[in-house]
């Protein structure tokens, strides 16, 4: 198992995989495109395959929302308020996906980690927004419960087949990264 | 030179001039109709010029894909006109791009060029057609030339750089950004994405070039001025490991390892930076340690299970292992399942400690859920060592204790599938399809199931229920325009077992245009990386695009393809006058070949009944719907070898290019192009490849069949073949074939393939018995429910009632499940 920031050539496993799973499908162009706009933003999740190979099991596709009227979260008409705060650099997760062999073993939550802290480190992303839809619990469970998103608003007939979403955000807090403790890895002592 | 002045048949009339303006306005706006009106106002006083000629061209081509060869007509008919007019060939250089066809673009730019030197958006334009085709010297030219017009766009000088690096030419690449850095008056602020990209191209720059230490120190240089951390780090720790500063390179890998736990190259090189690749001792208890550090993470646990062996080895996996059972992971046996095949003694003591885990939970009633996984691998554990019967006895058992588990059903359905009874497989899948109806990933295996099985229609309709469809309420279509290269390829298959090889070959080409999209989807790419800064992603996306056919998927399709095709060829060649049915040497008695006349006949009738209903029931916009123009081919061996050419030539490997020869191999010795094929067959024998002697035999066979060879040709290939084998002369080509396919050769399905494959194309009397006998080893051999079932199909075609029984009888003994071995 292996999760690593995607390359072009795990754009066809991703596509693959999109394919497999979900019914948000989309041509090759549209991966590029996320590939050579924002290359940090995309991760994968790996397997081993008996020639040697690797096989996509998950990804996360991601992008940074730069243009305020494409904005994620629309504010409602009538918030006025909303309407005229200024616009923040923001990402976005576009789709995201796990095998269904491959589940309870946390990938999702994994990928859209490493994703979310390319957000902030690359593009100074201030929070994050995605759309789940309005049946899918797992989903729903996973964003609110485990990565602490919380719902904006619902989005009447989001889907292509009429089904409603959930507009979710998470607003990152300051995450430090520094070193390991640094303890000898190689000393037998002391290791119970 | 060019006489570039304006020829009097140029000239416009002030009204015709307007006119023009305007008809190169509507054009530009996509406002097809009202360029077309406008063009033929101009025409009407003036008929025969050229420029507008060209344009109108251009405008009626881009209204409409039927009118394209129409479209082109005038545009040459325009520069029949007025041949030296920059606007005619740059319309047609537009035409060439529109119809993607790169090559022809690029010398029309080219000429326009000639024409009109100082026009930079031709230069542009220019240098974006060299670009896709790979002529990075006329690039490097043409992104000077622009460079030294506009030096105040960025985007030039990161253009010039990216020229310069393809071309192989670090130097100038980097003196490119070097003096873009001077250029700049003050140093651009750090939330500048597009600088901070810049300079870690600049970065890579060096480092390609080959200079690690000088790499390392502009990358200290530039680290806090720019925000890819995650490619800094990597980086650095690969310079420090490259460099031999291990202690350093340790520090980061660790941040690294820190930062993501689950990527295993990085516990790899940290291995190498405390220099215990090799210390199996110092592993185990550097993974044990960073395991404890990162509790949740699976890469620690699951590379020690690597090198770790006997009660080390039991220890560690039982406690990885029960881990899984108790959190419910359906993917326990899958992240295990690699171990086997290094070591056939882990799969004991996996199966070992599973057991007694199993034994365990069975006293104590307290965790069924547990128990359900435990049982549930052990079926899995079966089902890989083919011992059916026990697979199906546990996941049976599982299913009676939770019966609306779905993963429980996919399991049973791939246990039956391994055991070869693809019916029963597809049923049970749809069981499983039927338990959650609104999880695609399940709809897909069984509509996977279904082609595997033949049963192509309903696998459509299942595949449709998540598909846009079309009025029929297929989805077929959709699975086409959204690349669906999983599907393409199954349903090509399914065809292709059916007999239908036009459909399958329809579908084999579907993908390879789904190919032709992916290529020319980098072409926007060319201009808008520049633009956004993006380099090394950029680049990356170059090298994949220039290696595109030597994916697996592609491979795969175009090797479809091309068996079919030569069988084909060889069809053709060997018994048209039979209605299809090979004469030559098929061993069958007259009456029956006659019956197997009268077979094909009435499954080609029943074929096109089906065909026609289809026809009538909906709007053909296909111009070859059941793929009857393929099948027609009046040239199967090159439409085969431009299918495989690029599988060569993009090869992802030296080896796999070497491997590629084989089928390379095939064509050619049917096209009596024998050299070429004695060429592939120098380069697999050299790289020790099992499929040399295969195509030995074959390439000796179809030359001496060959009335028509050269005797110049013959006598360089006698002699090569002789250098290759020094026997390969001794006896006749079949007695050859048989003396180095030895009994003991047979261990694996692929050489009996080999053998048959080889020996069907050799003559003799004993040709058929030979191709029976050896077939048979597949009966008794280690091998997978579909090679043994491909072993019955042999069986079938070249031996008698008798022998068929014979087969089933022996095969059915171990493949007790596979309905086609029953008798």
């Amino acid at each position: 198992m292996n999760i690593r920031q995607a390359r072009t050539e795990d754009l066809l496993g991703m596509q693959n995989c999109n394919l497999s799973n979900l019914p948000e499908n989309y041509v090759l162009k549209f991966y590029l495109y996320h590939a050579l706009s924002w290359p940090q933003l995309s991760y994968v999740a790996t397997v081993p395959t008996d020639d040697g190979g690797e096989k996509i099991v998950g990804y996360v596709m991601a992008k940074m929302e730069d243009d305020p009227a494409n904005n994620a979260i629309q504010p409602d008409e009538n918030d006025e308020a909303a309407k005229n705060e200024p616009f923040v650099p923001h990402g976005h997760i576009t789709s995201v996906s796990v095998m269904r062999t491959y589940r309870r073993m946390g990938l999702a939550a994994k990928l859209m980690r490493q994703s979310m802290r390319a957000m902030t480190e690359c593009f100074g992303a201030k929070y994050v927004s995605l759309h789940v839809r309005e049946s899918n619990k797992a989903a729903l469970h996973l964003y609110r419960d485990s990565l602490k998103y919380e719902v904006m608003k619902v989005e009447k007939k989001y889907y292509m087949d009429g089904e409603d979403a959930y507009a979710m955000k998470k607003v990152f807090v300051h995450e430090d990264m520094a070193e390991d403790d640094g303890q000898d890895l190689l000393a037998e002592s002391d290791e119970e | 030179m060019f006489n570039t002045s304006i020829p009097k048949n140029r000239h416009l009339s002030s009204k015709d001039a307007e006119n023009f303006r305007e008809l190169l306005k509507f054009y530009e706006n996509k406002e097809y109709k009202k360029a077309l009106k406008i063009a033929n106002v101009i025409l009407k006083s003036r008929p025969t010029h050229g420029e507008t000629l060209a344009l109108k061209g251009l405008v009626i081509s881009s209204m409409d894909k039927k009118q394209v060869d129409e479209g082109y007509a005038l545009i040459k008919q325009g520069m029949v006109n007025d041949e030296f007019s920059y606007v005619i060939w740059h319309v047609c250089s537009i035409f060439h791009r529109n119809a993607k066809n790169y090559e022809e673009a690029e010398k029309s730019y080219a000429k326009a060029l000639q024409l009109d030197p100082e026009n930079m958006n031709v230069v542009r334009d220019l240098s974006l057609m060299q670009m896709q085709n790979r002529r990075f010297d006329g690039l490097v030219a043409s992104r000077s030339k622009l460079l030294t017009k506009q030096p105040g766009f960025r985007q030039n000088w990161t253009a010039l750089a990216i020229a310069q690096h393809l071309r192989g030419d670090f130097a100038a690449a980097e003196n490119t950004l070097n003096m873009f850095e001077e250029a700049l008056k003050e140093p651009l602020p750090k939330e500048d994405n597009e600088n901070s990209e810049l300079m870690l191209y600049k970065n890579q720059i060096i480092y390609d070039s080959g200079d690690v230490q000088r790499a390392l120190e502009h990358l200290d240089f530039i680290a806090d001025k720019v925000l890819d951390t995650l490619w800094v780090y990597e980086a650095r720790a690969k310079y420090l490991l490259e460099l031999g500063k291990l202690k350093d390179a340790e520090k980061v890998y660790r941040i690294l390892i820190k930062r993501n736990p689950e990527f295993c190259d990085y516990y790899y090189q940290l291995e190498r930076a405390l220099q215990i690749e090799d210390n199996n001792n110092l592993k185990a208890i550097m993974y044990r340690r960073l395991s404890k550090m990162y509790p949740k993470s699976d890469a620690p646990r699951s590379i020690a299970l690597k090198f770790l062996t006997g009660d080390a080895f039991a220890k560690v996996v039982s406690e990885y292992l029960k881990s899984f059972f108790v959190r419910g992971v359906p993917s326990a046996f899958v992240n295990v399942k690699g171990l086997f095949k290094a070591d056939s003694e882990k799969a004991a003591i996996i199966e070992r400690v599973v057991l007694e885990y199993y034994a365990e939970l069975k006293k104590e009633s307290d965790s069924p859920i547990t128990l359900l996984w435990v049982i549930y691998f052990l079926a899995q554990f079966n089902s890989h060592v083919q011992k059916f019967d026990a697979a199906l006895e546990y996941i049976n058992k599982a299913i009676e204790h939770t019966p609306t588990l779905v993963e429980l059903y996919m399991t049973k359905a791939r246990i039956y599938k391994r055991a070869g009874d693809y019916a029963q497989a597809a049923a049970v899948m749809q069981e499983a399809r039927a338990l959650d109806l609104q999880d695609r990933f399940v709809n897909t295996k069984a509509v996977k199931y279904l082609l595997r099985a033949g049963d192509i229609d309903t696998a459509v309709e299942v595949v449709s229920l998540f598909t846009k469809n079309d009025n029929e309420g297929k989805g077929v279509a959709d699975l086409h325009d959204m690349q669906g290269l999983w599907f393409l390829k199954e349903q090509a298959d399914a065809y292709n077992n059916a007999g239908n090889k036009g459909m399958a070959l329809k579908r084999f080409h579907a993908i390879e245009e789904v190919f032709k999209e992916f290529h020319d989807d980098q072409f926007d790419f060319h201009f808008y990386c520049t633009r956004k800064g993006t380099i090394r992603a950029y680049l990356d996306m170059v090298h994949w695009e220039d290696k595109l056919h030597g994916l697996k998927h592609y491979k795969r399709a175009a090797r479809g393809a091309v068996e079919i095709y030569l069988s084909l060829y060889d069809q053709e060649k060997n018994g048209q006058a039979n209605g299809g049915v090979s004469s030559v040497d098929d061993g069958l008695t007259p009456e029956e070949r006659k019956k197997l006349v009268r077979k094909a006949k009435k499954e080609k009738s029943k074929e096109l009944k089906k065909e026609m209903e289809q026809l009538e029931s909906k709007e053909i916009v296909d111009e070859d719907p059941f793929g009857h123009k393929l099948l027609a081919a009046k040239d199967p061996l090159e439409q085969a070898l431009k299918l495989w050419k690029p599988v060569q030539t993009e090869a992802l490997s030296a080896a796999d290019a070497v491997d590629a020869g084989k089928l390379a191999c095939e064509i050619f010795a049917r096209q009596g192009k024998y050299l070429l094929a004695m060429q592939a067959i120098n380069k697999a024998s050299a790289a020790g490849l099992d499929w040399v002697y295969e195509e030995v035999a074959k390439v000796r066979a179809f030359s001496e069949a060959d009335e028509a060879i050269a005797p110049t040709i013959k006598i360089v290939l006698t002699r090569s073949l002789t250098n290759l084998i020094a026997d390969a002369f001794e006896g006749t080509v079949v007695e050859w074939l048989n003396r180095h396919f030895g009994d003991d050769t047979f261990d694996t399905a692929e050489p009996v393939f080999n053998y048959v494959s080889a020996r069907q194309v050799c003559g003799g009397e004993e040709k058929a018995r030979d191709i029976v006998k050896v077939s048979f080893k597949l009966a008794r051999l280690n091998c997978t429910a579909n090679e043994v079932i491909r072993g019955l199909r042999i069986v079938e075609q070249w031996g008698c009632a008798e022998d068929v029984a014979e087969y089933k009888k022996l095969a059915s003994e171990k493949w007790s499940l596979a309905t086609a071995l029953q008798v």
